[in-house]
């Protein structure tokens, strides 16, 4: 009771005026950026991570979080009016969502959207709030094989989700921890992969890696795709009918449930849980109209189980300090410019750090409905703003954000290196995301590595009886094994 | 069979990834794996190139071997697009790098985004200068609210 008393302290401490303007500010800029079809959250938090480096940390995690899930949530109203999702995870809202707006119903499916998403954010911040502090509490009583065999786990499952094939994506995860050793040795001090560059002694900076792997690489990506809305969809009131409130409630429950849960998962992306909510609606009848076919059950579910899926995926991240996917890299890494440290010692050690991150995520929902409802028809006019002259500013100020962060010329060489990168890898057909998952996690495997040799004198088999480690191997052995059985049975 | 075109646009990216593990593994060995007994600078990182390097030998081997689709595991689409777009925009950030030194913040973003609009295909003069002016403007903007006051902003001075 008198941990609930104190973080109530804490949340009611940290909802200061600038607090409260920091979080709709991010929620706004999120949502706008979100909004443009073909930049997706990782890519718009990247390209709005300089807006926070005046910030101090609490007020940099409230913006970075509302930020996020308005990027999250600026999606459904492009996938809705457009069926032109602004990331994955709105391709099963607009399976239904579009449907709505091409009967004439695009103002419901976009406040059933927005009000699902409000709920199931509301209810996985309490979510987060309960059950990060045990499972850091637990996490903390791991040992250094334990953990490491924790994120070989997450690794892999990551590997196993994201986009194209798992065998690409462990390749990418595996050079992109490479690049994540260039710099200082830890344990000696000895310069590695370095090629004699004073300036890689400090390693790569996170800003060059994703300014060039996302928006450079990503706005020739939707340059070369050129799709472009044709027809947006006639708007009407953003309000549903009572008959709508009553078919969206019971789905929006259970699709909370699900992104809840399998959120919290490491691997799991926000469109897996969509889509496995709009699975479970299949076994229920809707009221309304069959799904596929414009019910408000396929819009309100996958909603939810997004948001919900989108919020709790933080929680491996601030108990372990395990990105589960690469929009958390990308928020590991913009956390970590700050100062903040996610992982099993960051709750306990900055309580007032995670009651921000918790009231941004309340408030923030909050203002993401009042700003999204009455707003939804000016970003369908966004979205009428030409590509061709959206391309020169992103550009511009993702080079001021780059440049900006130690005034260093270098940087912007290492940005455009990796636009090079990224660019050449979406020209062979891969996603380049993993590389910031590996970039992010592999410098922290191979600390926890080095203390497990360390301790066990050089002996590996400490991984094997340690149990944490032992099960984390024991299960990428067997889902390895499953994989290959099943491609074999496939063939 | 397959054709030849087909087997050598399976093995790019696998390819591609190889080498790029192979430098990585070449200067992880320049680096010691153990010092004293301890787990020197190298270890890790043999261990990680050696793995870039296997993998990506075993996709290929799997690419060429896969017979139904002709491609390599992890291709989402084949990419046979202009090169313009992609060429005009790592062009503007190269321009921008080149000048900045001499020209300061707001003459290297109004080129940069000269360039990298036109790349965008907005090709007409008037509608390309005028990004360019809103882009130097927006950078002055920046440049005098949020920028440290030493930041080159003009060729002969910070303001």
């Amino acid at each position: 009771m008198s941990n609930v008393v104190s973080w109530a302290a804490d949340f009611a401490d940290v909802l200061t005026l600038q607090n409260l303007l920091l979080c709709f500010t991010g929620a706004l800029v999120g949502t706008i950026v979100g909004v443009l079809p073909g930049i997706g959250p990782a890519a718009t938090l990247a390209l709005l991570l300089p807006l926070t480096f005046t910030l101090d940390p609490a007020g940099a995690l409230i913006m970075l979080a509302a930020i996020y899930y308005g990027a999250q949530y600026g999606s459904s109203t492009t996938a809705i009016l457009l069926n032109l999702p602004g990331e994955s995870s709105g391709v099963v809202t607009a399976l239904d969502g579009h449907r709505m707006a091409l009967a004439g119903r695009a103002g419901p499916a976009i406040a059933i959207a927005a009000l699902a998403s409000l709920f199931a954010g509301l209810a996985s911040a309490v979510f987060i709030a309960l059950v990060a502090g045990p499972i850091a509490q637990w996490s903390l009583l791991i040992a250094p094989a334990g953990l490491a065999g924790l994120i070989a786990l997450g690794l892999f499952a990551a590997a196993i989700i994201a986009p194209g094939k798992p065998l690409a994506a462990l390749t990418l995860i595996l050079f992109g921890a490479c690049l994540g050793l260039v710099g200082t040795d830890s344990g000696g001090g000895r310069p590695r992969f370095t090629l004699g560059i004073t300036e890689l002694r400090d390693g790569i900076g996170f800003m060059p890696l994703v300014m060039g792997l996302f928006a450079i690489a990503e706005l020739i990506r939707a340059l070369e795709s050129g799709s472009r809305p044709q027809r947006i969809a006639p708007l009407g009131l953003p309000w549903p009918t009572r008959a709508d409130l009553k078919a969206a409630l019971l789905p929006a429950l259970r699709g909370t449930g699900i992104g809840s849960i399998l959120g919290v998962i490491p691997g799991v992306t926000t469109v897996m849980s969509a889509l496995a909510a709009r699975g479970l609606e299949r076994a229920f009848k809707t009221p309304d109209k069959p799904l596929g076919e414009g019910a408000v059950a396929g819009v309100s579910a996958p909603e939810a189980a997004n948001n919900a899926s989108a919020q709790s995926a933080l929680i491996p991240l601030l108990t372990l300090g395990l990105p589960g996917n690469p929009v958390i890299a990308v928020l590991a890494g913009a956390l970590m410019i700050h100062g903040i440290a996610p992982g099993p010692s960051f709750i306990d050690s900055n309580p007032d750090l995670f009651a921000a991150l918790i009231a941004s995520l309340v408030v923030g929902n909050v203002i993401l409905v009042v700003l999204n409802l009455p707003l939804a028809g000016l970003w369908a006019s966004l979205l009428r703003v030409p590509f061709p002259k959206l391309v020169p500013l992103i550009i511009v100020f993702s080079l001021i954000g780059v440049y900006s962060v130690q005034n260093s010329l270098f940087d912007v060489w290492l940005m455009l290196a990796f636009g090079a990168l990224g660019w050449l890898l979406v020209r062979l057909g891969l996603e380049p995301t993993p590389i910031v998952l590996g970039f992010i996690l592999g410098p922290a495997f191979e600390e926890y590595l080095r203390r497990t040799l360390l301790f066990s004198r050089g002996d590996p088999s400490v991984f094997f009886s340690d149990p944490v480690s032992l099960t984390s191997i024991a299960i990428i052995v067997c889902a390895t094994a499953f994989l290959i059985l099943r491609r074999r049975y496939r063939q | 069979m397959r054709s030849r075109s087909s087997l050598f646009s399976a093995l790019k990216a696998p390819a591609v990834l190889a080498a790029l593990g192979l430098a990585m593994m070449l200067l992880a060995y320049t680096q010691p794996a153990w010092i004293d007994g301890r787990v020197g600078p190298g270890l890790f990182a043999q261990w990680l190139s050696k793995g870039v390097v296997a993998l990506s030998l075993l996709w290929a081997a799997l690419a060429a071997l896969n017979p139904v689709t002709g491609r390599g595991e992890g291709e989402l689409t084949p990419s046979s697009k202009p090169l313009g777009p992609g060429l005009a925009l790592l062009g503007g950030v190269l321009v921008f790098v080149l000048l900045l030194p001499f020209t300061g913040l707001v003459v290297a973003c109004t080129a940069t985004a000269l360039i990298t609009g036109w790349g965008a295909r907005d090709r007409h003069w008037r509608a390309l200068a005028l990004s360019g002016l809103f882009a130097g403007a927006a950078t002055l903007a920046v440049g005098l609210t949020l920028l440290p006051p030493a930041t080159r902003l003009w060729p002969w001075a910070a303001f």
